[in-house]
């Protein structure tokens, strides 16, 4: 086992590592920008480096600062968290050749699955299925007309060149088809001067349901059951939990199966994700590979919460060359787990917020955690990631689950900058969420409403409230008051009427 | 600060720490506050920024930081200094009486009072001018 960890990142997920290694007994390292000098991860770890300027690309994202600081203090493993440096295989190379260990799986299988056609060929191979689309060789509109009626509508005609939604044609109807076709052929010509177009099926109102793996360097692997992840905002994950409605014990094993046949196609080592989209529930339910993305993920949590899993754990002695402590069928889902991402970010216009966290207090009850990268008095600067922390509440059911997060939001109040807490709150009420009636787009789909519902005035209660912190002189005051009665204008009162 | 128990308004007890217990009608809510340059409200997971006072927000948009304002409606308790008078900073120099609280209004930095511009028992709008300072420079 490593006596002493690098940790590539910051903010919650360094700070989860970090504890992590505290409790295996390993020394971590946390590495810093200018930024960060006083941050959680700095000073929670057991030695820090500087790495750099605010700036992530000259700190977090400089593979040689991070390989320099590893081999300065001593480290003899790297551990990447997610985002920045966790997908990029340049880093993990870096480490094979600087002797270091790089917590996650090899650089080829990282290269092969940042690929979205290496990935979807090795899937299909696998037996996976894929979204089934194609770029038809007779590219006549008469052929692609062919392909989209072999594929089956609906379908989404695009710019096999394209990206970012331009030329993309969504056919419902076969008697739109032929027009489609012209339409797409001429925006793609257009905006990328190819006119080849691709049909693909399309799936409406997917689920996002991702499989969390774990393999080990014995050829072991196993699937740590599913998250169900459709509570997003523009591709960014709001709320996510296991298990997920949607699936009945048949098509968890399917789409179980299909993981770790994914996994043992790409070689896979350490802690990764599969991704799939999921049309409709039931047994018989479609699904289709998506990616895999081939690192610890930001939800990690609700899988350790049902299952038992320390993935963090896993993921280094896995690392260290340890084998698997579980097979397939000793691992079960227990409960019921949802996790709430607090961002610094405002609830109506989903602007980040940048300030200091006058105020922070994390909420502590039964059944609920708290992974936090900051604490009261920090200031959240606009460099990074604006998650501040993830809320992860389990219950014996869903709704057990789901009042306990409720309940959990309502006393964690973070003021001095906006978060989307209050957003988080409507969102657990919500009837659909309530029901599990849930896909990707609800969260778009529901934006207006919501907002309209966050944008009240404050009641009269809070303007009262408001009056008295105020008068007190506010936090600092009352803080010193309570440190010195003779100073307190209160130690004679009961209270204040208002 | 004043309390005048003899009614049933909502009651709101400073805990210490940003904290306060709202109380109406016997029922009990915690809520969190911070008066920074707005003033922050955490109440059952909802945030609110109330601004310190229309008469802050106004002054900070004049050139005028002679005068001393009144933060929000309120009602002119007593006047503690004169013009002429040398006062401290953090001195009380007005207390006012708003939302049944008396509100101690402070001189924000040491000065010479150069006029009075408020009556004991006057009612004033946020942004009124309570009194003329001369801070020197």
């Amino acid at each position: 086992m490593f006596t002493r960890i690098l940790i590539a990142n910051r903010g919650e997920i360094a700070v989860r590592v970090i504890r992590a290694c505290r409790e295996m007994g390993i020394e971590s390292v946390a590495v810093y920008s200018d930024a960060d000098r006083t941050s959680l991860h700095t000073t929670l770890a057991d030695r820090a480096v500087r790495i750099g300027p605010p700036a992530a690309s000259e700190s977090y994202l400089s593979i040689d600062a991070i390989v320099e600081a590893a081999r300065e203090s001593g480290a003899q493993a790297v551990h990447p968290g997610y985002g920045f440096l966790s997908e990029n295989q340049d880093l993990a190379s870096a480490c094979d050749r600087a002797g270091l260990t790089f917590i996650g799986p090899p650089a080829d299988v990282i290269a092969g699955m940042g690929s979205k056609i290496v990935a979807r060929r090795l899937a299909k191979e696998a037996g996976v299925p894929v979204v089934p689309g194609e770029t038809p060789a007779d590219q006549s509109d008469a052929s692609i007309a062919a392909a989209a009626t072999t594929i089956g509508l609906p379908v989404l005609i695009k710019p096999s060149e394209g990206g970012g939604g331009i030329g993309m044609k969504e056919v419902r109807d076969g008697a739109q088809l032929s027009s489609a076709i012209a339409q797409a052929r001429r925006e793609a010509l257009a905006a990328f001067g190819d006119g080849t177009l691709y049909v693909e099926r399309l799936i409406e109102a997917p689920r996002h349901v991702e499989f969390q793996v774990l393999a080990d360097h014995h050829g072991h692997v196993v699937h740590v059951f599913e998250r169900e992840c459709s509570i997003q905002r523009r591709h960014q994950k709001v709320i996510e939990e296991t298990p997920s409605t949607a699936l009945t014990p048949a098509l968890r094993e399917r789409m179980g199966a299909a993981a770790v046949a994914v996994a043992r196609a790409t070689g896979y080592r350490n802690a990764g994700t599969i991704e799939f989209l999921l049309d409709g529930s039931g047994d018989s339910a479609p699904f289709y590979f998506l990616e895999m993305n081939t690192r610890l993920q930001v939800e990690h949590p609700v899988t350790e919460q049902v299952v038992g899993v320390d993935l963090v754990r896993a993921q280094i002695c896995i690392a260290a060359g340890e084998p698997l402590r579980w097979t397939q069928s000793d691992l079960r889902q227990r409960g019921h787990a949802i996790e709430a991402r607090i961002y610094a970010e405002d609830p109506i216009s989903h602007l980040p917020q940048a300030g200091p966290l006058l105020l922070y207090r994390e909420p502590s009850m039964p059944g609920v955690r708290v992974d936090s990268g900051v604490r009261e008095g920090a200031d959240v600067g606009v460099h990074y990631d604006p998650l501040l922390a993830k809320l992860i509440a389990w219950g014996e059911t869903r709704d057990a689950a789901r009042r306990r997060a409720l309940e959990a939001l309502r006393n964690f109040p973070v003021l001095g900058i906006r978060t989307n807490i209050p957003m988080l709150v409507e969102l657990l009420e919500h009837p659909r969420f309530i029901a599990g009636a849930i896909d990707t787009r609800f969260l778009d789909n529901e934006a207006a409403a919501l907002a309209a519902r966050l944008s009240m005035p404050p009641p009269s209660e809070v303007l009262a409230i408001a009056a008295v912190a105020q008068s007190t002189g506010g936090f600092a005051a009352t803080r010193q008051s309570a440190t010195r009665p003779d100073l307190d204008p209160w130690s004679s009162l009961r209270g204040v009427r208002v | 600060m004043s309390n005048r128990a003899d009614d049933d308004r909502p009651e709101v007890v400073p805990l210490g720490s940003g904290r306060y217990q709202l109380n109406d009608r016997g029922a009990h809510r915690l809520a969190y506050a911070v008066a920074a340059r707005d003033t922050w409200v955490f109440l059952d997971g909802r945030v609110f920024v109330v601004p310190a006072a229309e008469g802050a927000a106004r002054r900070a948009t004049t050139d005028d930081d002679t005068a001393l304002m009144a933060p929000m409606p309120a009602t002119v308790v007593s006047i503690h200094a004169s013009p002429g008078q040398n006062v401290a900073r953090d001195e009380v120099l007005v207390t006012l009486e708003a939302m049944k609280m008396e509100l101690p209004i402070k001189a924000p930095r040491a000065g010479r009072v150069t006029a009075v511009t408020c009556r004991q028992g006057e009612l004033v709008q946020p942004g009124v001018r309570l009194m003329e300072i001369d801070y020197g420079s």
